[in-house]
């Protein structure tokens, strides 16, 4: 009898502590972590393009000068985005760096007779800084699942012009002018989505696109005594916001 | 007794082997002698001495005035101070046949000096080249020099009293400069090639006014031995660029020789390169621009005066983007 007392206690004991493994707490349970964008308030653009100055006559593009050769024109630029108008996109203003050289091995003549020979190099160099105030359009992009991006600029582009012969500079200057600019991007974020979050959540970098811009420059034009070295001019590149 | 006898023996013993201790002590320095060796201190008439201080790892150019008059001071060291001088021959083998004063040995010969060590294990021997040498024939085979510190009683030389070196005279000037380039200008011609990892003094850039005809080159700067009266520059042995400014007597579209060479350390001048460069009026885009009709206000307020200065564009550019940067880091960090 007490044999059989002891092996009930037991099973029950048994059968408790199985059925206190089998149920599960709802009080123990954890939500797994959701994705949340960091703060959009920044964006780099690394840009190479080439700039066509026209201000400065069909001279300077013509072959016996600068007209074989495009430049390129190399730069960055920074953004700020303070705000974002909900439904439109971000608001903000940036600045911008680039550089260009344009050269010609025979300024001016054709050099005649002798193996090897030519003749001093002509050179004409741009620095552009650049002020400007943009607006980020994501609709598409945040709203449609459409991931184009249009940004307008304008601002002001402040340019250092220098020109030379061999060592010697010839002239320098600086030239101010407004500048516009409309620029078309794609996000890459579509291509690797679970890619593109880690790449957020690990750098705080939002978006990454590449993009192509066309921009008119009107400086020098507007000043009398400043050279035009307004002129069409285009970028591509690869951007990022964060 | 016994015990007494025994602690003698052992103290007798004991003086034994010290005293022989201190003898190996005192025999060492003499018995491990040092190695023969020697360093090239000074190339008499050089201005610029020895870029090879290892004897025997160059060739060393030499012009046959200096063969003449000039000589090698090289430093011994590590002479056995038992030995009584320092002889010297030319040749193969000499270190094995003992060779004395006189040696018949056909391959081995003397080169005629015989320096005293002085009981010294530092010894500056000047050589003159010319005996190192035959200055007549200029003679750039490889040859090697033996030096070796023998006893005066008995002629003997021991193996590391024994220093050789090759040797290797050059007596022609360098090569013609490579990949020369010659870019005619209004006031003169630039001249760029290849730099030279030769020993080389200098370059020489040479300008004859009438050393062109139809297109070619004549007179001096067509031979290979011009006048010093048409060198115009001296460019260091490590350029790689220099001008050539045209004499007033080349108009526009005229022609002038323009010609370089390397010259060793020596002083050998090199193969010549020349060619015929015509001189062209250079119309700048400036120029051009300014003097045309849509030309700016700015072509007056920037003076269109040459201001002489490198373009240093990107330089500038990089200052710039530093100060971005730490702009828009600065930005950055205020958000956070």
């Amino acid at each position: 009898m007490k044999s059989l007392l002891s092996a009930a206690a037991a099973g029950a004991i048994a059968l408790l502590a199985a059925t206190g493994t089998a149920h599960a707490d709802p009080e123990d349970w954890t939500a797994p972590s959701t994705y949340t964008a960091s703060p959009e308030h920044f964006g780099l653009e690394l840009r190479l393009g080439i700039y066509t100055l026209e201000g400065l006559g069909a001279d300077f593009g013509s072959p016996q000068y600068f007209g074989g050769d495009v430049g390129p024109m190399l730069s960055f630029e920074l953004h700020y985005f303070p705000w974002r108008i909900p439904y439109i996109g971000l608001v903000g203003a940036g600045g911008g760096l680039g550089w260009s050289q344009w050269d010609t091995p025979s300024p001016g003549s054709v050099p005649t007779g002798g193996e090897g020979e030519n003749s001093d190099r002509n050179v004409f160099e741009i620095i552009t800084m650049r002020p400007f105030l943009l607006l980020r359009f994501d609709t598409f992009a945040r709203e449609l699942n459409f991931p184009i991006v249009l940004t307008p600029k304008i601002g002001l582009d402040v340019v250092y012009w220098l020109t030379g012969a061999g060592s010697t500079t010839e002239a320098t200057g600086w030239s101010i002018g407004p500048r516009f600019a409309g620029k078309v991007s794609l996000e890459l974020d579509f291509l690797e989505p679970r890619a593109a979050r880690q790449l957020d959540e690990e750098w705080g970098i939002n978006h990454s696109e590449i993009f192509f811009e066309l921009y008119y420059s009107m400086a020098g034009d507007l000043i009398q005594d400043q050279l035009p070295v307004s002129g069409w001019g285009w970028a591509a590149g690869l951007g990022f916001t964060f | 007794m016994m015990r007494a006898r025994r602690l003698l023996g052992l103290a007798r013993m004991k003086r034994l082997l010290t005293g022989t201790l201190f003898c190996l002590a005192a025999l060492a320095p003499s018995l491990a002698s040092a190695q023969l060796t020697a360093t090239l201190q000074d190339f008499t008439g050089r201005s610029d001495i020895p870029t090879f201080e290892q004897l025997g790892m160059a060739e060393f150019a030499v012009t046959a005035e200096e063969c003449m008059n000039e000589s090698l001071d090289i430093r011994f060291t590590g002479i056995d101070t038992s030995k009584g001088s320092l002889i010297f021959f030319q040749g193969s083998n000499c270190q094995t046949n003992t060779p004395a004063r006189g040696s018949s040995e056909s391959t081995c010969i003397p080169l005629g000096l015989n320096e005293p060590t002085d009981m010294q294990a530092r010894r500056d021997v000047l050589i003159p080249l010319s005996s190192l040498l035959d200055c007549t024939t200029m003679d750039a085979s490889q040859y090697t020099v033996f030096a070796l510190a023998i006893d005066n009683e008995n002629d003997m030389v021991t193996a590391d009293q024994v220093f050789s070196f090759p040797l290797r005279w050059d007596f022609s000037g360098p090569a013609a400069v490579s990949n020369l380039s010659i870019t005619a200008g209004e006031d003169g011609a630039t001249l760029t090639w290849d730099g030279s990892t030769a020993m080389l003094r200098e370059y020489q850039v040479f300008v004859d006014p009438n050393g062109c005809m139809d297109g070619m080159v004549v007179g001096e700067l067509a031979g290979d031995s011009p006048s010093d009266t048409f060198i115009v520059s001296r460019p260091s042995n490590t350029a790689a660029r220099a001008t050539a400014p045209f004499p007033s007597s080349v108009p526009i579209g005229g022609q002038a020789a323009v010609g370089i060479r390397a010259v060793d350390e020596a002083g050998n001048p090199g193969e010549l390169t020349a060619r015929c460069v015509t001189r062209i009026e250079v119309t700048t885009w400036w120029e051009m621009y300014c003097g045309g009709p849509d030309a700016s206000e700015a072509c007056s307020s920037s003076g269109c005066s040459v201001q002489p200065g490198p373009a240093d564009g990107p330089f500038r550019l990089a200052t710039l983007a530093a100060l971005g940067l730490g702009l828009f880091l600065t930005l950055r960090r205020r958000n956070r």
